[in-house]
């Protein structure tokens, strides 16, 4: 399969007409947005997706998931009859905080099949056994989804991509299981990172990065340059695909010593939902006390242009799960 | 009969091959010691999967990009196990480094956790637990952070500690802090780039290429709080180009305004009411970065006179 950002014909889908597309849902949320920010506010209808970013909170993984996806529409605005879909998590291991909650990543599966996907894959290129030590790789196994893994020395698996926006890199190597699905949904969880402060829906698309580039983001004294993982992530998000959704978990993270831990943990009890890369960030990093525009990773993305960065000017749909 | 027999080996050659006989029985001792400290039950608690092993580069394969700072540290090799008692579950990791294992426990302990008596000094956070040994760095840690979780990584932990010397050598420049007036278990041995960014991000804004580092949060010997770091280059002449860089640096970044303080000081302001001073003294720079807006004074926080202008390390327990 090599289809590229396509999607399933849905003329034969009698469900369809009822059943709002990913663009027109980016457009309603950019205007609904553009709509808050010049102080006009909107009037919610009950088949437009009102939410810029969706949060949920309470002390319910589940029911905090089903709640953001339902305040952006429900799934089947992103995922249709037919549909592929490779979900990236993160897989960090056991210690707490580190790793998608089981919870989120087992709603969102059950999620896709409901909206009719006829694949959901879990992709990424980490070594063998990663996934094994971790929940998430168990659920993988026991639920009878697929996992992709991704090797990283067979060439055929990667793209060579130019970024032409780099700052710092000029090349990267992303996995092209990132383009051979309908739909792509990021995973990530909100996390304190030695090397960027910062991990959340920017950081994640380094597990679809190659292992050795990532590796080459990481300061040294050679490179002479504290901040190079941070400039080198946002550099990455010039040119991958985006997401079509990012569900974030936020119900228990690391604040500390991350990204393996253990170190310090916070309970928001909060899972996030959206599609813009950096809202979700500066909404995630105010869960660790930080603000979007002084992390690096964060500012920088969105001086490329990926996302919004002023919280003030997305919509935020609060729900409390309780 | 005279000279050397035609087949005598030269010197070199013995004691290469001495050399590698000793590295091989060293290797397989380790081998064989990781496997020994975690063995298939540990008290009520009994294995839930098989030793693994990560060795030099594989830590990435473990932990990912977790593992950059722990090859700042000087990383050699991991051995984790997990084990189970009813329904609780911990992880056992045992890191060896090359040197020692200080500086990566003084990274990884809880700032706020409480001090226990295992190894050569352990801390014990509400969910897991660390302690250091020679060497080595033990991690216990639950896989929930529920009530349960302290006394039983505590429990596991103490089970651990008897297979470890309660001795290690602390690296010497952790003394050219103020330690009686450092907020307990905060301070940092910083090996680094990643680690200074981490212990004390304005100072790895600036500062590049030093030896070792050391960070804490102390007190003033009149009460003021700051971050004090103390970096040490190979020489003299190594750290006078650093604070040179510094000042450079500092000239070309829109966030920081840097004064000189003589040949050998500087006095940086940062954005966000940071100011960050700091003084040479031969192949060391100390500093301080306090908040609010009020200056620090160094000769309060690093009441040290003429520190030696090369700190050679000198072997110490804890």
């Amino acid at each position: 399969m090599n289809r590229k950002h396509t999607r399933n014909d849905r003329s034969d889908d009698p469900q369809a007409a009822h059943r709002i597309t990913r663009r027109e849902f980016v457009a309603a949320g950019a205007a609904t947005g553009a709509l808050v920010a010049t102080g006009w506010g909107f009037t919610e209808t009950p088949t437009a997706p009102t939410a810029g970013l969706a949060v949920a909170h309470g002390p319910d993984a589940a029911k905090n998931t089903l709640a953001v996806v339902d305040a952006l529409g429900g799934m089947d605005v992103f995922v249709g009859t037919g549909d592929v879909v490779h979900i990236l998590p993160n897989a960090q291991g056991t210690h707490p905080g580190t790793s998608t909650d089981l919870d989120v990543v087992r709603t969102v599966a059950g999620l896709c099949r409901e909206a009719g996907a006829k694949q959901v894959r879990w992709f990424t290129w980490i070594y063998g056994g990663y996934w094994d030590r971790s929940n998430i790789g168990e659920f993988v196994t026991q639920s009878g989804a697929e996992l992709l893994r991704i090797d990283h020395e067979d060439p055929s698996l990667w793209r060579t991509l130019e970024v032409p926006q780099g700052v710092t890199l000029s090349t990267v190597r992303v996995c092209e299981a990132l383009w051979e699905c309908d739909v792509f949904i990021s995973m990530p969880i909100f996390k304190h990172h030695i090397g960027s402060n910062f991990s959340g829906s920017l950081k994640n698309y380094m597990g679809a990065s190659h292992p050795e580039d990532n590796r080459a983001f990481h300061p040294t004294w050679e490179s002479d340059d504290v901040v190079r993982m941070e400039q080198c992530v946002a550099d990455l998000n010039t040119v991958v695909r985006p997401a079509d959704l990012i569900v974030a978990d936020a119900m228990t993270i690391l604040t500390s010593k991350g990204p393996f831990g253990p170190g310090d943990i916070a309970q928001p009890q909060q899972v996030i939902a959206g599609t813009d890369r950096v809202a979700m960030d500066a909404y995630g990093a105010t869960l660790l006390g930080l603000e979007g525009p002084k992390v690096m990773m964060i500012r920088q993305a969105h001086e490329h242009g990926v996302g919004e960065i002023d919280l003030g000017a997305v919509d935020i749909r609060r729900i409390e799960t309780a | 009969m005279s000279g050397v027999p035609a087949t005598r080996q030269p010197v070199w050659l013995r004691y290469a091959a001495l050399a590698a006989v000793a590295v091989a029985i060293a290797a397989c001792g380790r081998l064989r010691a990781e496997p020994d400290r975690l063995p298939d039950s540990l008290g009520e608690w009994t294995a839930t999967g098989d030793l693994s092993e990560f060795v030099g580069d594989d830590l990435f394969v473990y932990i990912n990009g977790g593992a950059e700072i722990y090859h700042e540290h000087g990383f050699d090799r991991l051995a984790v196990r997990e084990y189970g008692r009813g329904d609780a579950r911990a992880s056992v990791e045992i890191y060896t480094m090359a040197g020692s294992a200080y500086g990566i426990y003084s990274y990884a302990r809880s700032e706020s956790g409480q001090p226990v008596s295992l190894g050569a000094g352990g801390t014990l956070a509400d969910y897991y637990l660390h302690f250091w040994s020679g060497r080595h760095l033990v991690a216990v840690t639950a896989q929930s952070v529920s009530g349960d979780a302290q006394p039983a990584v505590l429990e596991l932990a103490t089970l651990l500690g008897s297979g470890f010397p309660r001795s290690g050598e602390v690296p010497p420049l952790i003394d050219a802090l103020p330690t009686a007036r450092c907020e307990p278990g905060a301070e940092r041995y910083v090996a680094g780039p990643i680690g200074l960014n981490n212990a004390a991000p304005r100072a790895a804004t600036l500062f590049r290429g030093f030896v070792e580092a050391v960070a804490s949060r102390c007190r003033s010997t009149t009460g003021e709080e700051a971050l004090l770091v103390v970096l040490r280059w190979t020489d003299s002449a190594a750290a006078e180009r650093a604070v040179t860089d510094a000042r450079e640096r500092a000239a070309s970044m829109e966030d920081i305004h840097g004064e000189p303080v003589g040949e050998t000081g500087f006095d940086f302001r940062f954005e966000e009411d940071e100011t960050m001073v700091g003084v040479r003294t031969g192949s060391m720079v100390r500093l301080a970065v306090t908040r609010g807006g009020d200056e620090p004074d160094l000769a309060r926080l690093f009441p040290i006179d003429n520190p030696e202008e090369n700190h050679e390390p000198q072997a110490h327990s804890q």
